[in-house]
């Protein structure tokens, strides 16, 4: 026959009794932290998805992060273009203007003009946006200087116009936008980034043409500036020579301007999408570590009440034996 | 048919009050000790006093019979068996415990879920050099990823410091442990010279002392949560105990066990008397000495999660130290050229060791001096064709891409990652296996006190047994009183 002792009743009792309150311990802790879990070993396949939420989270808030910072730039930079593209087009008008025009007064007057315009062109590419230069790339300075005789100057202080290949001259940078940088050994697959810069000497063009003689610069704002020292000759066969040069690079200019819309466009869409793609993520961070404080209130409850049956039969099993009645 | 004794009566009388008496005494002492630690219940063991059928009274005889009842001794009631499943069931238990305990330890050292560790800081290393990447030319990106990198070698030693604290705190523990286990030693082989003292007692090989195989027992029980003992019961009534076939406790004598402690922050285990390595295959010193010292995939101890911090911080470092370039200078800061003439090209050291050695631990990573000195230093000096920008995004690259250590293929976060769930995995396993194991404990506590343990209603019923007996008794006596004094003054008056 089972003898049940006294000690065995207690340990029983004092078993049954610290596993409720432990219970309710937890519980309440959960409740106060908002935390389904404090610790890995609480729900390790829970723990091990919430370091890969967290990680994605961390890394699509910064290339937000970095789409943001390159956005401005670009939007900055577009506003510059787009100045210059006016600029570019009163240019046209003055040109057209200066060919119906006898008056070397109002030749004069045209190529005071455009020397304006063609500083406003400068003060456009050369614009910085807190301490850092629109159309800076790999070097955050200025990227243009014209010097009193009208010469265009690169940063490095190479005439534009003696320019053969940009690259030689500076060096695109690249912002990963979350698209799966890669590289090939030490070089970037610049496929799997982002240009974080706009090129002045892209934008505006560098070297020059030869047309039928006469060398024409490929740089819009030196160009320009041919346009004014073309205008002063009161040469109207050169004017309209100059005329249908600045023209055809007009519309490569109004390409580049194009280009520069889209990437703004591309980022917009790319943040909208990662911004898309971080809300999942909250919420599934949200799942993974908030407590349910609707559910853990109850299972809080249904703990409270086992500790306090457990009181009650204590008080009411632990002293009973027969010492009680005899 | 001879005649009885006169004061036969009288004599049975005062045996059964005595017997009850005692059986009064004993029922009283189990409840007297019913909380008493290791207090086994005992019982009056009582038999008819037997004056027939021995040698001097080889045929039975009526004159004899009806000596009444005498106390033999006073029994334990203890099953041996179940003492050695308990003991067995008690060390696999101490193990667990104090491997929960040790990964607990670790885990809260390492954690990553309810505070923000080593993969935040990672993070916002990497976000720092991000922006600085957008920024390839500006001091204040520069310094801002100089304090983030900085902060990783800085929780990098907050963690191997935390680590070493936890092994630090289980050494302590080891050895409060060993001077408990040599405390239980001193005191069983103490009990044995007790025992082999009592044992010339001619009753000793049938009721020894009640009282000391409480404590025997008591001492055998709690050596056995500290390691795996096999324990023998010889004819002398003490005890021998061995722990994997080393003698510990043989009679009066007792070995005890030394605490070694190394400066790399492990232990060892060795016997006193021989100073050899001691070995267990249960109880809290094995699993001290095995999650303490563990440094291997099978055995995940302290000594493990310290190195793999290591090897994290070596290969951060390898990282951080082979992606930049830098012109090599010579003592005077000029360019050395190689044999065509170029300048010699190398990486720039930005993480160092901040005790002067070569090895990059958890323990000793920092960012290097000259970077410390100069934020900049890691925009600086761009040897000509590089591209700065590059060079960063080939940084983040790095600290997110694959690398091999030992048998683990991931990134560096991933890493950690995993070391958190292994711990945690660890943790989870020996909790079932502790919660397990303390079922079986209890269980066979509860077997062993269905048979040791005091019962307050049989004492009751005992108590009411023996006062009733002992009333019976003194009736009885009062009988004879009355027989005798029938006997003495109203016998042989005829006639007067």
């Amino acid at each position: 026959m089972t003898r049940v002792t006294q000690k065995a009743i207690n340990r029983t009792y004092l078993s049954g009794y610290n596993k409720n309150l432990s219970a309710y311990n937890t519980s309440i802790n959960k409740m106060n932290t908002g935390r389904s879990f404090l610790k890995v070993s609480e729900n390790v396949s829970g723990a091990a998805r919430t370091y890969k939420v967290r990680k994605a989270l961390s890394r699509d808030e910064q290339y937000i992060e970095n789409i943001e910072d390159l956005s401005d730039r670009i939007e900055s930079a577009e506003d510059g273009l787009r100045d210059i593209n006016e600029y570019i087009q009163t240019v046209q008008e003055r040109l057209v203007q200066a060919q119906g025009t006898a008056s070397e007064e109002e030749y004069k007057v045209l190529a005071r003009e455009i020397d304006d315009l063609v500083n406003n062109c400068m003060q456009a590419i050369n614009n910085s946006n807190t301490g850092v230069y629109v159309f800076a790339t790999n070097v955050n300075e200025p990227p243009f200087t014209l010097s009193e005789k009208g010469e265009l100057f690169f940063r490095d202080g190479t005439n534009v116009n003696e320019i053969t290949d940009r690259l030689d001259h500076e060096t695109d940078v690249y912002a990963d936008i979350g698209a799966g940088m890669t590289f090939e050994g030490d070089e970037l697959n610049t496929a799997s980034v982002t240009a974080n810069s706009v090129s002045a000497l892209e934008c505006l063009g560098y070297g020059t043409t030869n047309v039928d003689g006469t060398t024409y610069s490929n740089n819009v704002i030196s160009l320009l500036q041919q346009v004014a020292d073309t205008i002063r000759t009161g040469d109207r066969e050169a004017m309209g020579k100059i005329e249908g040069f600045l023209d055809k690079r007009y519309k490569d200019f109004v390409v580049n301007l194009t280009n520069v819309g889209n990437t703004s466009k591309f980022l917009d869409d790319c943040k909208s999408r990662i911004e898309n793609e971080v809300a999942a993520l909250t919420e599934r961070q949200n799942d993974l570590e908030a407590v349910d404080y609707a559910e853990e209130a109850i299972v809080s409850q249904t703990y409270y009440m086992a500790y306090q049956i457990s009181i009650q039969m204590g008080s009411k099993i632990l002293p009973k034996s027969i010492f009680s009645f005899i | 048919m001879a005649v009885r004794s006169t004061f036969l009566g009288i004599e049975v009388s005062k045996r059964g009050l005595a017997v009850s008496q005692k059986g009064l005494d004993i029922t009283s002492n189990n409840v007297a000790n019913i909380n008493t630690p290791g207090y086994t219940r005992q019982r009056v063991d009582i038999s008819s006093v037997n004056m027939s059928g021995s040698y001097r009274y080889p045929t039975g005889s009526i004159d004899n019979a009806g000596q009444g009842s005498q106390v033999d001794g006073i029994a334990q009631i203890r099953n041996k068996f179940l003492d050695v499943r308990f003991r067995d069931s008690n060390s696999n238990t101490g193990y667990y415990e104090q491997q929960v305990s040790i990964l607990t330890g670790v885990q809260n050292a390492i954690d990553e879920i309810s505070s923000d560790g080593l993969l935040t800081v990672y993070q916002e290393a990497m976000d720092a050099i991000q922006n600085l990447s957008l920024n390839p030319n500006d001091s204040v990106y520069a310094a801002t990823a100089k304090s983030a990198v900085n902060n990783v070698s800085l929780i990098l030693q907050q963690f191997d410091k935390s680590l070493r604290d936890v092994a630090e705190q289980q050494i302590y523990d080891t050895s409060v442990i060993i001077d408990s286990a040599n405390t239980c030693l001193d005191k069983i082989a103490t009990i044995n010279k007790a025992l082999l003292l009592e044992s010339n007692n001619e009753l000793s090989n049938v009721y020894s002392s009640n009282e000391l195989n409480d404590q025997l027992n008591y001492l055998i029980d709690e050596l056995s949560e500290y390691a795996n003992i096999d324990v023998t019961w010889e004819d002398d009534t003490t005890v021998t105990i061995k722990i994997n076939g080393h003698t510990v406790v043989e009679g009066a004598w007792c070995d005890k066990l030394q605490l070694n402690e190394h400066n790399n922050s492990t232990i060892d285990v060795i016997y006193k008397s021989s100073g050899e390595q001691a070995s267990f295959s249960g109880g809290s010193i094995k699993a001290n000495t095995d999650y303490i010292n563990g440094d291997s995939s099978v055995t995940k101890g302290i000594q493990y999660y310290i190195h793999r911090m290591d090897d994290f911080a070596v290969h951060f470092a390898g990282v951080m130290n082979n992606t930049i370039q830098e012109y090599k200078l010579d003592e005077d800061g000029n360019q050395i050229l190689d044999a065509n003439g170029d300048p010699v090209v190398q990486y720039k050291t930005l993480i160092q060791t901040n005790d002067g050695t070569d090895t990059i631990t958890a323990g000793n990573i920092t960012i290097s001096d000259i970077w410390r000195a100069n934020e900049s230093y890691i925009i600086n000096d761009r040897p000509e064709g590089t591209n700065q920008n590059t060079s960063f995004l080939q940084l983040i690259s790095k600290m997110e891409g694959d690398l091999k250590i030992d048998n683990f293929q991931g990134s560096l976060e991933e890493f950690i990652e995993t070391l958190n769930t292994d711990v945690g995995e660890d943790i989870v396993f020996a909790k079932s296996r502790y919660d397990a194991c303390q079922i079986i404990t209890t269980d066979l506590d509860n077997s062993r006190d269905e048979i040791s343990g005091v019962s307050y209603d049989e004492e009751g019923a005992n108590l009411i047994m023996y006062e009733k007996a002992y009333s019976a008794m003194a009736r009885v006596m009062t009988a004879m009183d009355e027989v005798l004094e029938k006997l003495i003054n109203g016998t042989g008056l005829v006639g007067r």
